[in-house]
């Protein structure tokens, strides 16, 4: 709970004068950061642009992605966008059965990949930690192994800006009795 | 026997003040619709014992009516901010609380050295532009305006308070006399609005200075002024997420001091919010109950320069404010709801009644 309401927090500080893409990117970068924060003992791991997790004892893996909205329903959920081939990779070789023959990547299994999917709805944070099962070579979830359905996040107000407000000075005005 | 010394526009005004017509006058007292048509067009004079039972019945000292003329404010040059569609006994009620109050601010100034007005002429201005320039020319830049009250008065603008009756159906109204500036806010709304109402009115007497445009037009464009002159453009777009949720414009509305409604219409305004986003953020502000009833609100504005004066006066000895009124030919009550809301009132522990300068009291912001 707390890597989203971190996540969300710096989702919040984006402004009008920030890129457009400024807050779901903020949210990625601090929500990845939250992660690592949080879990002792997990490790970073980068592949290309692909930034995931990696928990203690190295079973599990979590990538942060924007979830669509089927996330934290029971209808069929996917991220949000779609992933770029780095990713797709990975999540392919990570799933059980992979559907698609990739047969130009050449990699061991690693731990299995978790997908952390957040959307937001007005002020709160709606939030599955899950598992694919199976991911075509968009990047496109075909089926899930696991799904974990997490507690609604009320995120919090943006960045206290009160503190960063710069006022007029006070005004003493002369009263003078008239002569 | 008629009286020697009798002001037939001081009757005008004191019937306007209480909002009654020439016929429910003439009903209290027991004359004729007539007769009080009479003594306010100057073709009579009441009798010692009428003039006694207009005084009960309108609540104003006999000496009242033999004070020097005095011109009620014209309808024309005053504009209001309505909440609702007034009566003319409303109408005439808040004008006639506006004038007495020009009366005050007369005798103040010729107690004591004000300051002088200095507003801009910005007629025929975009709203928009005006609130820049005129930041500009008062030194804030981008910054946010601590007390607009205080910076009103130092620009030589007369603030009162709208009385209590007026409360109900008035936001503000303002009005030029002789030169002067003068704004009338209600003291019963909310720190943020009691702001906004000032700045509002504070565009009429620039934009308009009670000549045209008129209505909604200029209702509008005095919005668009008080927007302008709180939120400056820069630092809304510097500050306000691009996301913003309601708890974030919660947080937010402090940096300005205005309230939730008006910042989420501001980022409406520049263009930070979708149509979508505003119509949801007023669905949930209206929902919260925050129209009726501003959340994490500020404390009222004050006047700086009602409180100096009065302390001055209240220094000279326990009668000295009694003695004021009694100049003005007003009742002590009369007098303290013209400044009610911004300076300290004297009021006797428990009963909740004014006893300007009538003995011991404590201080209390009513």
């Amino acid at each position: 709970m707390e890597v989203i309401r971190r996540g969300e927090a710096l989702r919040n500080s984006a402004t009008a004068n920030h890129p457009r893409t400024a807050p779901g990117l903020f949210f990625w970068l601090e929500t990845v950061r939250a992660l690592r924060d949080v879990l002792p003992g997990s490790r970073a791991k980068v592949r290309e642009s692909f930034e995931t997790c990696v928990c203690p004892g190295e079973r599990d893996e979590i990538a942060v992605l924007s979830g669509d909205r089927a996330t934290g329903t029971e209808m069929d959920p996917q991220p949000k966008y779609p992933k770029r081939r780095t990713m797709a990779q990975e999540a392919i070789v990570r799933c059980q059965m992979p559907l698609f023959s990739q047969d130009d990547v050449v990699r061991p299994a690693g731990p299995r990949l978790w997908f952390l999917l957040v959307r937001r709805e007005k002020d709160v944070a709606i939030a599955e930690l899950s598992r694919p099962e199976a991911i075509d070579d968009a990047g496109r979830v075909v089926k899930w192994a696991t799904r974990i359905v997490l507690r609604p996040v009320a995120v919090s107000a943006s960045p206290d800006t009160e503190s960063r407000t710069e006022y007029t000075e006070p005004v003493d005005i002369d009263i003078v009795p008239a002569e | 026997m008629t009286t020697q010394h009798f002001t037939p526009s001081r009757l005008t005004l004191a019937r306007m003040r209480r909002g009654l017509s020439k016929i429910e006058l003439a009903s209290l007292i027991g004359v004729t619709p007539r007769m009080v048509t009479a003594y306010e067009g100057g073709a009579g004079s009441p009798s010692a014992e009428t003039l006694a039972a207009i005084a009960e019945a309108l609540a104003f000292p006999e000496e009242f009516f033999s004070a020097p003329a005095i011109q009620p404010i014209d309808p024309r040059g005053a504009t209001f901010r309505s909440l609702s569609s007034m009566t003319s006994g409303q109408r005439d009620a808040v004008l006639g609380a506006g004038t007495i109050a020009i009366d005050v601010a007369r005798h103040l100034a010729a107690r004591f050295t004000l300051p002088p007005a200095s507003l801009p002429d910005y007629r025929g201005h975009d709203p928009e532009v005006a609130a820049l320039e005129l930041r500009a020319q008062w030194g804030f830049g981008a910054r946010s305006i601590s007390n607009v009250v205080h910076q009103l008065e130092a620009h030589g603008v007369r603030v009162f308070s709208l009385s209590q009756e007026c409360a109900d159906t008035v936001d503000g109204f303002s009005v030029w006399s002789d030169g002067i500036p003068f704004i009338f806010l209600n003291p019963r709304k909310s720190g943020e609005r009691g702001r906004f109402d000032a700045s509002h009115e504070l565009g009429h007497l620039l934009l308009h200075q009670h000549g045209e445009p008129r209505g909604r037009e200029a209702e509008h464009e005095a919005d668009r002024f008080a927007s302008a002159f709180l939120m400056p453009r820069e630092t809304v777009v510097a500050m306000a997420p691009r996301l913003p949720s309601i708890e974030s414009i919660l947080a937010l509305k402090k940096s300005w001091g205005v309230s939730t409604g008006a910042l989420v219409r501001r980022l409406f305004d520049l263009q930070l919010i979708s149509d979508w986003q505003y119509r949801s953020l007023c669905i949930e502000i209206a929902r919260r109950g925050w129209r009726l009833a501003e959340p994490e609100g500020m404390p009222r504005e004050t006047s700086q320069v009602l409180r100096k004066v009065f302390a001055a006066i209240r220094a000279k000895g326990p009668t000295a404010r009694a003695q004021f009124a009694k100049e003005l030919s007003i009742s002590a009550g009369e007098l303290d709801a013209l400044v009610n809301g911004l300076v300290p009132v004297v009021v006797p522990g428990g009963s909740g009644t004014s006893t300007m300068g009538k003995g011991p009291g404590k201080l209390k912001l009513v």
